[in-house]
């Protein structure tokens, strides 16, 4: 028995069956990151802003949502309360990456030195203003390389998605893996595959930062 | 004179520290005062509560006769009239020099793109901040610049008055000179300020009155003449011998 038998790639249609489910794994990357950067803000925003009696359950929520494992997340919203694949996907990635957003959110805001908030005030500024012009535009910024390892790690995690036979680049690579007996050959390719999608991802993502860069500020040395 | 700033009985404390013990003083319009004493003594957290970017416990302070200090009172608008030139400069770190400048009257102020751009134009050259830096970014900058440009953000916003809590404390030597400068030529220019600095060659220069802080009260004030050269308590004499002996 030979070790490697690639002549299997020369069946195309193995390979665009799995290449079909790059679509899938990048709308669910998509849809979860939207997802949980939208409840992550809310998470960041209560935990730095709102009165004590209503941030303290909201820190404890982001808590809750790091402490549960993605598989557990899947199998609550798929089994336990019988949402269909693509809601249960969404939604499991979606809050779990809330919970990291959430931190890379509030870390970044508070990077934001007191002395700069201190001196919008001093302008006159109201707090809204003080947010809108001063604070966002910074942590935004200085957000984006942390930002950009949870997009990654969302990237990859939708391959985790498998257990419910959401119909993405893994769950597809396993059918056909089974169905020729070829395992190591087809997720060697679906490595590359994801490799070849995480490093684009980084590429566009540190440009954005590059462009965005404060200059003088955190430059390359 | 008229009288721009009146400050009353002013305290304020953190914790079971008091810090400021009871301070009143005025300043009429044009003046420059400035505030002398040992770090601790409370000079800072004195600015501070002027603009309300520290809450008095109590006390009271006017703007123009207007009690600012009120409760009902808008802090944001009274905040408008106050310029603050910070010890760390604070610059806006994502805008360059001229929109560090421009912001205040364009957001706060509300004046056209054109009308903020003048006057932003019209404070970096006040302050000696030429052409080719106004694209510069806070971090591209040296510290004498940026204190200067953050000068020049206060005066953008025409304020009755501007406060400078030890604006060249945080100064290499050499790029202390261009901040006083900018300071005298304000000064003499008819700003009224108040400025609290270990700088006596700029007390005794454009001072028309210098006040000495210790532990939350004022406990001497009067031409900076007399209190530097001629000091009637030990305490002082003791301070300004310090000094004097740091600087040579």
């Amino acid at each position: 028995m030979q070790v490697f038998d690639f002549s299997i790639f020369t069946s195309i249609s193995a390979i665009t069956f799995i290449l079909e489910g790059v679509g899938d794994t990048l709308l669910l990357t998509f849809a979860a990151i939207s997802i949980g950067l939208i409840i992550g803000s809310l998470l960041s925003f209560g935990e730095v802003y709102a009165p004590p009696f209503f941030a303290i359950p909201v820190r404890l929520i982001g808590e809750i949502l790091r402490g549960i494992p993605l598989m557990v997340f899947f199998f609550l919203l798929f089994l336990g309360l019988r949402l269909d694949v693509w809601q249960s996907a969404i939604i499991g990635l979606g809050l779990r990456s809330a919970a990291f957003q959430g931190q890379i959110l509030r870390s970044s805001l508070e990077a934001v030195s007191i002395g700069q908030l201190d001196a919008a005030m001093s302008l006159g500024m109201t707090r809204p203003q003080v947010f809108r012009e001063i604070l966002l535009p910074q942590a935004i910024r200085i957000m984006i390389p942390g930002w950009s390892n949870e997009f990654i790690t969302v990237l990859k995690d939708t391959s985790i998605a498998f257990v419910l036979s959401f119909q993405d680049i893994m769950t597809r690579a396993d059918l056909i893996a089974r169905s020729i007996g070829r395992y190591l050959e087809i997720y060697i390719f679906v490595a590359l595959l994801y490799f070849v999608l995480v490093r684009s991802s980084t590429a566009i993502l540190n440009a954005l930062y590059e462009r965005n860069r404060i200059p003088g500020l955190g430059e390359k040395r | 004179m008229k009288e721009v700033l009146r400050v009353v009985d002013l305290k304020k404390s953190y914790h079971k520290n008091e810090v400021l013990k009871g301070v009143s003083f005025s300043v009429d319009e044009g003046e420059t005062k400035v505030i002398i004493g040992p770090s601790g003594g409370g000079k800072s957290t004195l600015l501070y509560c002027i603009n309300m970017l520290q809450r008095p416990d109590s006390g009271e302070v006017y703007l123009d006769g207007e009690e600012i200090t009120k409760g009902k009172v808008r802090v944001n608008e009274a905040r408008q009239k106050i310029g603050f030139v910070f010890q760390h400069f604070n610059l806006f770190l994502h805008l360059n020099a001229l929109d560090n400048v421009r912001v205040g009257p364009l957001k706060v102020r509300k004046m056209s793109l054109d009308e903020a751009t003048q006057t932003a134009v019209a404070a970096l050259k006040l302050v000696g901040i030429s052409e080719d830096l106004w694209s510069h970014y806070p971090a591209q900058l040296s510290g004498g610049q940026q204190q200067r440009i953050a000068i020049a953000r206060a005066i953008a916003m025409n304020p009755r008055i501007i406060l400078f809590d030890e604006p060249t404390s945080a100064l290499d030597v050499e790029l202390i000179g261009e901040v006083l400068k900018a300071m005298k030529d304000l000064a003499y220019g008819g700003m009224t300020m108040l400025v609290v600095t270990h700088e006596l060659e700029f007390a005794m220069e454009v001072a028309n009155e210098i006040m000495f802080l210790e532990n939350g009260v004022i406990i001497e004030k009067g031409p900076p003449r007399e209190v530097i050269m001629n000091p009637k308590s030990e305490r002082i004499k003791r301070f300004l011998g310090r000094i004097h002996k740091e600087e040579s």
